[in-house]
């Protein structure tokens, strides 16, 4: 092999020689004094390029930066327009009512602030309801649990071994069928 | 300390790229939060490029926090299938490129000889005298090269610093300058002999 070019000593050393031309560089580099001093003098180089320092970052710099950027207008434009149809909303609602029914507005404010009072004490009445509807329904459903547990103990307790083992072998042979089934159904999506 | 061999781009692999496509999606919906993380990530590639095109820090971290805000600009122009680092640095690139060209700093004349060689070796250098690693240390070296670094032509400059300060590969370094990556090569290479041989000058 010839001797290795500055350009192929640096292709070289970033490993951005193909293996091929690698190996053979290797192998010149043993055999080759001149060349393995021009490659050690570029390796020290490009050692020295690699410790250069970084430039210090001031802790601040990312806070210096978004307190350059105004706040996303897109979403504070949305909020802005949603407030103000909704209360363009409520003024022209109560225009439309106070001309179609002759009310005075002073009126009409003390109905809203009746109605907004009346919907408030209304829901949370409804909500007390629910939660005791639940509570009730919870307890109930606990005490059925306890129950049928009581009633399956008595029944494995009377009945005999070996209908016992009858029973559970129904039980394992219909959930294989109903397995099965569904294996089918979902290969070959089948309509049930 | 890192050695040429050990040169790895710093952010190539796939979970890098997930990563930053993901955070550009949420601040492009407004989410600061993100975008701040992006800032995290890359002040201090960015700080360290442009800190070496402009050899001076206080301007350096001027133009950070200019080409960041055109970054958070041109968000909803960025398209996820480039690599979010090379399209950072094309915005870094094109802000340094016309910040010279403000300062009418005059271009630098490349030869064609050089620009389009496909083989990337055609310049060779002769070894002349006695090695420049061996009549300094490491240290003083660097201080030489950070030295020689600011008297070498801007454009040569900017594709050793992305080549050998922010490690990225040739192929990244083509895409952001839109060159071919012969030329690339071609150009870092003739910027390392012009290094070595404007350390030899200085000794």
């Amino acid at each position: 092999m010839n001797c290795l070019r500055p350009a192929d000593i640096y292709l070289y050393l970033e490993n951005e020689l193909d293996p091929a031309a690698a190996r053979e560089a290797d192998e010149h580099l043993a055999l080759c004094p001149g060349c393995r001093s021009a490659f050690e003098e570029r390796r020290a180089l490009m050692d020295a390029v690699a410790g250069i320092p970084n430039f210090e970052v001031p802790p601040d710099l990312a806070g210096r930066i978004l307190a350059r950027i105004p706040p996303d207008r897109s979403s504070l434009f949305g909020g802005l327009v949603a407030f103000i149809i909704g209360l363009s909303s409520f003024f022209l609602g109560g225009l439309a009512y106070v001309i179609l029914t002759g009310q005075s507005l002073t009126g009409f404010l003390i109905d809203a602030n009746r109605s907004a009072w009346g919907f408030m004490r209304d829901a949370s009445l409804a909500f007390i309801k629910f939660a005791k509807l639940t509570a009730l329904g919870l307890d109930l459903l606990i005490k059925f649990i306890g129950e049928m547990g009581k009633g399956l103990a008595l029944f494995s307790a009377l009945i005999r071994p070996e209908v016992y083992a009858a029973v559970f072998l129904l039980f394992l042979v219909l959930t294989a069928l109903l397995v099965a089934g569904f294996r089918k159904m979902s290969l070959h999506g089948e309509k049930p | 300390m890192k050695t040429p061999s050990q040169i790895k781009p710093f952010l190539s692999d796939s979970v890098s790229r997930d990563e930053d496509n993901a955070l550009v999606r949420r601040a492009l919906k407004g989410d600061r939060k993100a975008f701040e993380m992006i800032i995290l990530k890359y002040q201090q590639p960015l700080l360290n490029y442009l800190g070496r095109l402009t050899g001076e820090r206080e301007q350096a971290l001027d133009f950070t926090q200019e080409v960041f805000l055109k970054v958070h600009a041109s968000l909803p122009s960025f398209q996820p299938r480039f690599k979010f680092s090379a399209w950072l640095f094309k915005i870094a690139s094109n802000f340094m490129i016309d910040f010279w060209r403000k300062k009418k700093i005059a271009a630098v004349s490349l030869d064609r000889s050089r620009d389009d060689g496909e083989n990337p070796c055609s310049l060779q250098v002769p070894d002349t005298g006695p090695p420049v690693a061996k009549k300094y240390e490491l240290a003083q070296i660097k201080k030489r090269i950070e030295g020689a670094l600011e008297r070498v032509p801007e454009e040569l400059r900017e594709l050793f610093v992305l080549r050998h300060i922010n490690e990225f590969s040739y192929e990244e370094i083509a895409e952001i300058k839109g060159l071919p990556v012969g030329t690339v090569k071609n150009r870092v290479f003739q910027t390392k002999e012009m290094l070595r041989g404007l350390l030899e000058e200085s000794s």
